[in-house]
């Protein structure tokens, strides 16, 4: 860019230098152009100078020619005429040839112009001596023969001249070189004539008259160029006009004025300058003159023509060719500038619009880099994406397969038909609402009833259906109960021929407990009835649940509609949250497993609201053997008390005639009911204890009789036994321990109502043998508790087991808090920390001997409710020291890195 | 007779200074009731699979030190596994010194490491003899056609 800015920066002083040059070689041209105009006219003057010496001449050939002193207008016309018509016809531009005498004879020739016929004009007679000159003195004119000069034709007269008296005349007379001038012709008086005159012999003189426009005419070539060319006699007669317009040159003496005109008038407005005329001495220099607002070079000089002084003006406009040039440079100048500027301008144009486009071209190319790595981005995430989704949807599908196998695995379990043990699912079910009800101060009591659902414990169902209703029943029912109990109870009813045995015998069962359900075997009759397509299998068995509440209850006219979705009944589920959703569910669940649910009326005077459902599930009757080995072969009870209905032969297990004793000191009431009920259901003798005051009496009493009974041989009758070890103690209200407290008040009969009379049959010579005391620590000061126990024990003969069992609230360890530790407890004791019911309940019946119990099971003071549920487990890596042999028939795969542990395990499983 | 007694003497004698100083425990005496007529050479068996355990043990633990890089989890492996089989013939120091030997890996100490190994290799010869003395005795007695008296 700077070069091309450069180039014209450096090329214009450099052209400026050429132009001056230029300007100053016109300078000098024209200056020389004016020069040579200048010599020109001297020359053109020089070359017309030989005719001023012709006149001369010519006289002097005549004069010599003519001899005779007196010349005749006869000699004058025979002699003089032919010699001048020789010199008109021989001398160039010469137009008129005169001769005159003094005496006033006259002869001329006049040649005008070139087809005109020439003239001659005389005259014939000399000046009359009179003073009446003009009429006598006659001038004829007459044409000539173009070839021989001789006159012909007729002679007209004309005004005859007097030029001998003229000034000029006589002083050509007395010169001897003659004399010029400028006249007019002597015929044409408009034809302007040089006269160069010349005397002859003192006779007369001869005039020869030049034309003017032919000599002007070599002088009209100057008048180029511009150049006005002005010439004036001295006399003032302009031979030329001056070329300069509204300009009037006026000669005075030796200098010239320029006057200026009106363009349209003629008058004078001013004067534009003089200027002096000096001979043209060839460096002469010009006057410059402003005409007009032209600047002209004026040069003035004197010249002879033909003999007559004259001025002459050359006007030439001032730097005419200069200016000319100028303005050529001028346009030059401006047209380079504007091509110049042109160039500049494109030039930054194109520069402009190049780094426009380079400048866009890197913004594209920037977008582009950007784009593309965009792009590039946008691919490796779409890249990741699909890498992601193909991992993704590998693992989704791996793990599928996993699950499809788990659940082809566990399709057994957890379909409707897998198995299940309704016993184990009660107990969670209860267990795991036992928590929540204790903080309300609401017991929830699993009620094994008659245990016949222990004997069908292994049953197909669906699980999770079946664990779902008695939740939302459960839950519903510890919702709803602010006090008392809740109470599930589940047994079975055959639904082959033997169901109505079942039912029968369970109602003379139940009726001792409560005849709530005398109305409802009615209605259930009638339900199986209907469902007697689904009962055909005789493996098939009818479960029935009953969850049992004393909260606040359904009305009867609600119970209708509490089946349905989203009804809560209004006046009792006010303050209670709840989408109204539990009991609609576990209808539609019991429908599907082929029950019914409804509310049992409860008695008049009872509160709270009882469910009961119905579920047909089929036994797994293979598995039953295994299962009661099992369980014997750790120690549990057995539930196979369901026979004593059919025969009193169930007690195989009782390696004993006497019985044990159980003294059962429960602080609920509904428990306490239940475990009574269930344990005199098994005949074991049951006392039971209300109040913990009332224990240490009882502990007493029952001392005396196996103290009493070492001594005595003889047994009693059952009824009074009984009698004393029922110790329904009529005096409740009574706070003193008095030992006049009839501790004998019979009440079995209608809260016991066992079948006393069969048990008559077994010989009972002795007093228990075996004391089994149940305490609930929460039931009273646990001090005095134990003080009881521990006085009931002191002094008990060997012959008598007692073994204590503490019931203790999950939580609470009222035991430990109270400071009785595990080594001041007797080894034998048991401590339970879960609700006593359920397992729990089996495992502290399968203490007592009849049960296969042994005094003591268990080396380990405490008893963990799962140390007792795990029955079903059939591998264990280590065996129990127990001497019982529980892994006996038994394949245990023993896996050690240890070759030395696997030796030592082995072995010991090996025994 | 006078020298089964003798014997059977020395044999309890030689058993109760075993459990005295400490070289032994109650695990051992397990070990001997689980002995009866169906395998009367489990004791000895049990043993001997203990010495190849530990010696197979003691000698992957040497090279497993003597290495650059040294890789604890591996030893504490190994000194693991001789604890547990230590203790399951009832050899009570050699167990101890893997209590300490474990306690070292925990830490990533190299020198109480190589210490411990030394400790429980002498441990484990000093057990090895007396068991070796003991299993003498023992068939002293029964070449001599006495019982061994149970503790």
């Amino acid at each position: 860019a700077f070069i091309v800015l450069l180039l014209p920066s450096l090329m214009i002083p450099f052209w400026m230098i050429k132009v001056q040059k230029i300007e100053d070689e016109v300078k000098l041209i024209s200056h020389n152009i004016h020069q040579e105009i200048l010599s020109e006219i001297g020359n053109t003057a020089y070359l017309l100078h030989p005719m001023t010496s012709s006149a001369t001449n010519l006289a002097r050939v005549l004069s010599s020619s003519l001899d005779e002193a007196e010349l005749s207008f006869f000699l004058i016309k025979n002699k003089v005429a032919p010699f001048l018509f020789q010199a008109i016809s021989a001398v160039p531009h010469l137009s008129q040839i005169t001769y005159i005498g003094l005496d006033g004879l006259f002869f001329s020739y006049y040649n005008q112009g070139n087809d005109e016929q020439p003239l001659a004009v005389y005259s014939n007679s000399s000046f009359p001596a009179t003073s009446n000159l003009t009429t006598k003195y006659t001038w004829y004119s007459q044409p000539v023969n173009r070839d021989t000069g001789k006159l012909y034709g007729e002679a007209v007269k004309t005004a005859p001249l007097f030029i001998v008296n003229a000034s000029w005349f006589q002083q050509a007379l007395n010169n001897a070189k003659g004399s010029a001038s400028l006249r007019s012709a002597w015929t044409n008086p408009l034809d302007l004539l040089f006269l160069n005159t010349a005397g002859v012999d003192g006779m007369g003189g001869i005039s020869l008259g030049f034309e003017v426009k032919p000599l002007m005419n070599f002088f009209s070539g100057i008048n180029g160029n511009g150049a006005s060319f002005y010439l004036a006699t001295k006399d003032g007669i302009t031979l030329i006009p001056e070329g300069i317009p509204d300009t009037h040159i006026v000669l005075a003496d030796n200098s010239v004025s320029f006057q200026l005109l009106k363009p349209s008038g003629g008058d004078q407005i001013g004067i534009a300058g003089n200027v002096t005329c000096l001979p043209n001495d060839g460096a002469s220099k010009g006057t410059i003159l402003s005409i007009w607002g032209t600047k002209y070079v004026v040069y003035c000089s004197p010249l002879v023509i033909v003999g007559v002084e004259s001025v002459y003006v050359l006007a030439i406009p001032h730097k005419g060719l200069e200016s000319l040039i100028h303005k050529n440079i001028k346009l030059a100048f401006v047209l380079l500038i504007v091509m110049i500027a042109a160039v500049v301008i494109s030039f930054f144009t194109f520069m402009f619009s190049t780094v426009r486009a380079a400048r866009r071209e890197m913004h594209l190319c920037a977008a582009l880099i950007k784009q593309m790595e965009a792009t590039q981005q946008a691919e490796r995430k779409s890249m990741n994406k699909s890498i992601a989704f193909a991992s993704a949807s590998h693992d989704v599908r791996a793990s599928l397969a996993g699950l499809t196998g788990l659940i082809e695995m566990c399709h057994d379990e957890v379909a409707p038909g897998s198995e299940l043990k309704t016993n184990l699912l009660l107990e969670d079910v209860t267990d795991l609402f036992y928590p929540v009800a204790m903080k309300k101060g609401v017991d929830v009591v699993l009620d094994p009833h008659d245990g016949s659902v222990n004997k069908f414990c292994r049953v197909k169902g669906d699980r999770g259906k079946l664990k779902q209703i008695l939740c939302n029943l459960l839950s519903n029912a510890v919702k709803f109960t602010s006090e008392g109990h809740v109470t599930v109870r589940a047994w079975v009813k055959k639904t082959s021929l033997e169901s109505s045995i079942f039912a029968s015998a369970r109602n003379n069962s139940l009726r001792c407990l409560s005849c709530l359900f005398f109305k409802d075997d009615e209605a259930y009759s009638d339900l199986e009835a209907m469902k007697s397509t689904v009962q055909k299998d005789p493996n098939r068995v009818e479960f029935l649940f009953e969850v049992n509440d004393t909260g606040k209850g359904i009305p009867k006219e609600k119970q209708e509609s509490v089946f349905e979705n989203y009804v809560q009944v209004k006046e009792t589920a006010l303050g209670y949250e709840g989408t109204g959703l539990g009991l609609g569910i576990v209808q539609s669940l019991v429908r599907l497993m082929g029950g019914e649910i409804a509310i049992v009326d409860k008695e008049v005077g009872e509160n709270g609201t009882c469910f009961r459902f119905n579920a047909f599930l089929t036994t797994c009757r293979e598995n039953e053997n295994g299962r009661e080995e099992d369980i014997e072969a750790h120690g549990g009870y057995i539930s196979s008390d369901s026979h004593q209905h059919s025969g009193p032969s169930a007690r195989i297990h009782s390696p004993k005639q006497e019985g044990s004793h159980v003294i059962l000191f429960i602080q609920s009431d509904e428990r306490r009911k239940i475990a009574q009920n269930f344990m005199e259901r098994l005949e074991i003798k049951v006392s039971v204890v209300k109040k913990w005051e009332q224990l240490a009496s009882t502990l007493k009493k029952i001392k005396e009789k196996v103290i009493i009974s070492c001594y005595s041989s003889s047994g009693r009758s059952d009824t009074n036994s009984r009698s004393d070890f029922v110790s329904r103690t009529a005096s409740r209200n009574s706070s003193t321990r008095s030992k006049d407290v009839p501790l004998s008040a019979l009440d079995g009969t209608n809260e016991v109502p066992l079948p006393i009379q069969r048990r008559a049959h077994i010989a009972r010579g002795n007093a228990p043998d075996f004391v089994l005391i149940v305490i609930d620590t929460n039931a009273g000061p646990f001090r005095e508790l134990s003080r009881a126990v521990a006085e009931f024990r002191r002094d008990l003969n060997s012959n008598t087991r007692s073994t204590v069992v503490w019931v203790d609230r999950p939580g609470s360890r009222n035991i430990h808090s109270h400071g009785l530790d595990e080594d001041k407890l007797s080894p034998t004791d048991l401590i339970i920390t879960k609700p006593f019911h359920g397992s729990r309940l089996y495992e502290v019946i399968g203490l007592l001997p009849e049960f296969g119990g042994t005094p003591t099971p268990y080396q380990a003071g405490q008893l963990h409710s799962d140390s007792g549920t795990s029955g079903c487990k059939p591998c264990k890596k280590k065996s129990t020291s127990s001497s019982e042999k529980p892994l006996r028939e038994k394949r245990v795969l023993v896996a050690d890195d240890s070759s030395v542990f696997s030796r030592v395990a082995a072995t010991q499983l090996s025994k | 007779m006078d020298g089964i007694v003798e014997l059977q003497r020395q044999l309890v004698e030689y058993t109760t200074s075993l459990y005295d100083e400490g070289f032994l425990d109650d695990q051992f005496i397990q070990l001997q009731q689980l002995q009866d007529e169906s395998n009367p050479d489990f004791v000895v068996e049990v043993v001997s699979l203990f010495f190849e355990d530990s010696q197979r043990l003691l000698n992957e633990l040497a090279n497993s030190l003597e290495q650059q890089s040294l890789d604890f989890r591996r030893v504490d492996a190994h000194v693991h596994q001789l604890k547990g089989s230590s203790s399951s013939i009832g050899a009570q120091r050699v167990q101890g010194a893997c209590i300490m030997f474990r306690n070292y890996c925990e830490v990533q100490n190299v020198e109480g490491c190589l210490k411990c190994l030394q400790h429980v290799k002498n441990e484990y010869s000093l057990v090895k003899s007396k068991l070796e003395t003991l299993f003498k005795l023992e068939q002293q007695v029964l070449a001599a056609g006495g019982t061994i008296p149970m503790p």
